[in-house]
């Protein structure tokens, strides 16, 4: 599973265990159209942390930096590497 | 055997010539303590594409009893102070005026609140938290110092406590900034939960505003409130700001998806998004009981007032939260007018400004006052259930137009009294789900420096329950959302490759037939099954 999977996979599984079962784009907004709360981000930080050894206190605080599919792969191709 | 959907129910069934045991399955799930009921079926979405879908309903008691211990507790702790980190190291922190609306974003809209709003919210907390003549004060969650940079000019000593390294830098940089000196404060960089240095009965106010949400558990809360109560000196007092309120918890859940939906929505998944809402809170929310049941556990506590939040505005923290200000001795009498009942009544706000203005009595007691800022609210569940999950959004929003709304606002009996020389107390002690709340008006008679004694105001019947019963439970909802990783990884180790099904659905309960069989036609599709 690439990159772009893996990371599609964990959010579609954050969306359903939210009841959120609607289809989503890689492009769409997920936290900052409320779809996913603040709390979530944490959830696609701990994630990141772990599978691609994202230090986000190095890389930063935004939410803008994980607030689509599109947008975190950007961020892991950046920052990550993957780890297991 | 084979639906028109797709789906497959037969108890053995081949999927790339490999006869697949469903019910060895199932077996296999069910052995996991963290599930309770099992089925799996196949689902094949296009012709030749067959899947293994798991459907479980998760055991809440086992999950309830895998207690949260330190260890998960912890890690929700940490989760929150990342998520203050995000904000304050995000854009949100480059704000004009961060104090105002840095992490403070609206349900509704996930965006910041206004800033009039956010400046009515700070201004009302700090003239409630100064009438109670604070001198030597703790403040745990002190965050950027929305409170504290208005508070402590005042006070003696102010000691602000905070789990985030990066609020208490902001805060730093803004007391440099407003310049002065600031000998009376110290910050401390730790959890909510950790006492360490601060001495017993050395502090007259303790402020734990808008802070609670943010804990794991009761339990959590129960310590934080143990510290608390140990370091108030006698004669001081606990404020407990901005308590999400557990009774109004599904009519703010209404609240949201109501505003959120689109018109064409069905009334049903309305009402199952509200649902999902309520019971799925990352927060944690707490009965006004819980407050009130506390002198029965630690005396020194000697009374409990439960408020609801002054403001002009109606949002979501004037709406469905609340202040809890625990006293801390000596023991007053306290006493309790005679009631006028506001709701078989109904009483307005002319109907009582004309008694205040004709009768002018000394004291004016009316319990059940119905709520008007959360009256469409509740109004909004009432027609829910009445529809039966019948029509749309849009025929729910036009009925609540056409309804007549003759509750009170709260601030408005506030502004009665400051007009008509009356003291008014609000309190929303009685708990009741619909929101309304009881007042006492007194006259002033004279000095306005003088005191009045404490209302014996209704309270519920439950506060002889456990405490776990007052509050909710945002760690068995996390707990229940991580069963499914945790499932895959079981299932992975547990089975062969070719039965380990490829999604999960959670359920509250299976679907079973009239005659009390599980009811395989009726399990849901699985919304997304992996490529």
């Amino acid at each position: 599973m690439d990159a772009r999977e893996a990371i599609r996979a964990f959010v579609k599984d954050l969306l359903a265990s939210k009841g959120e079962t609607a289809a989503f784009e890689d492009s769409e907004s997920l936290l900052l159209n409320g779809r996913l709360q603040s709390i979530d981000a944490v959830e696609i930080a701990l994630f990141l942390e772990q599978e691609y050894a994202i230090d986000f206190s190095v890389v930063g605080f935004d939410q803008a930096q994980i607030d689509s599919v599109d947008a975190i792969v950007s961020l892991v191709e950046q920052h990550g590497r993957r780890i297991s | 055997m084979k639906d028109p959907e797709g789906a497959r129910h037969d108890q053995e069934v081949t999927m790339h010539s490999d006869p697949i045991n469903l019910r060895k399955i199932e077996a296999t799930l069910r052995e996991h303590p963290g599930v309770r009921e099992a089925a799996v079926t196949v689902w094949e979405p296009q012709p030749g594409d067959q899947r293994l879908v798991g459907y479980v309903v998760p055991n809440d008691e086992h999950l309830e009893r895998a207690s949260s211990g330190p260890e998960e507790r912890g890690q929700r702790v940490r989760k929150w102070r990342m998520v203050f980190d995000w904000f304050l190291g995000g854009k949100a922190a480059q704000s004009s005026q961060p104090a105002f609306n840095v992490g403070w974003n609206s349900s509704y809209t996930n965006q910041p609140y206004p800033v009039d709003h956010m400046r009515d919210y700070v201004e009302t907390t700090v003239a409630e938290i100064l009438s109670l003549g604070p001198a030597e004060v703790l403040e745990i969650g002190c965050g950027t110092g929305l409170l504290l940079l208005r508070i402590a000019p005042a006070c003696k000593r102010y000691v602000g406590v905070d789990f985030s390294a990066l609020s208490l830098k902001s805060l730093r940089k803004q007391m440099e900034e407003q310049g002065g000196d600031w000998p009376q404060v110290t910050l401390i960089e730790q959890t909510a939960d950790n006492a360490a240095g601060l001495e017993e009965n050395s502090f007259d106010t303790v402020i734990i505003n808008s802070v609670v949400q943010y804990f794991p558990d009761v339990e959590y809360l129960q310590k934080v409130l143990h510290e608390a109560v140990r370091v108030v000196k006698p004669g001081g007092a606990i404020f407990m700001g901005d308590v999400r309120g557990l009774p109004l918890l599904e009519a703010f859940a209404v609240s949201v998806e109501l505003c959120r939906a689109p018109s064409a929505m069905p009334l049903e998944e309305l009402r199952q998004r509200a649902r999902r809402r309520a019971t799925q809170q990352e927060e944690l929310v707490v009965s006004p009981a819980f407050f009130l049941a506390l002198p029965r556990q630690y005396p020194r506590i000697t009374h409990v007032e439960i408020e609801p939040k002054r403001g002009r505005f109606d949002n979501e923290m004037t709406q469905f939260r609340y202040n809890a200000i625990l006293r801390l001795g000596p023991a007053e009498e306290s006493v309790e007018p005679l009631w006028w009942d506001g709701l078989d009544q109904e009483v307005t706000l002319e109907a009582i400004r004309e008694r205040l203005e004709h009768e002018a009595p000394e004291t004016l007691g009316i319990k059940r006052v119905r709520n008007a800022r959360v009256e469409k609210e509740i109004q909004a569940i009432t027609v829910l259930a009445d529809r039966d999950g019948t029509g749309d959004v849009g025929e729910l929003r036009k009925a609540l137009q056409e309804m007549t709304m003759r509750g009170v606002r709260p601030q408005e009996l506030w502004s009665l009294g400051d007009e008509l020389n009356y003291h008014v107390d609000i309190s929303w002690a009685a708990c009741r789900p619909d929101g309304s709340f009881d007042v006492v008006f007194r006259h002033w008679a004279g000095d306005k420096r003088q005191g009045f004694g404490f209302i014996r105001w209704p309270q519920p019947e439950c506060l002889g329950n456990e405490p776990a019963q007052h509050v909710n439970n945002p760690s068995l909802f996390a707990r229940r959302r991580n069963l499914v990783p945790q499932l895959r990884a079981y299932a992975a180790r547990s089975l062969p490759h070719d039965m380990v099904p490829a999604a999960f659905v959670t359920l509250d309960a299976l679907p079973l037939t009239p005659e009390g069989h599980l009811d395989r036609h009726a399990l849901p599709p699985p919304e997304d099954l992996p490529k």
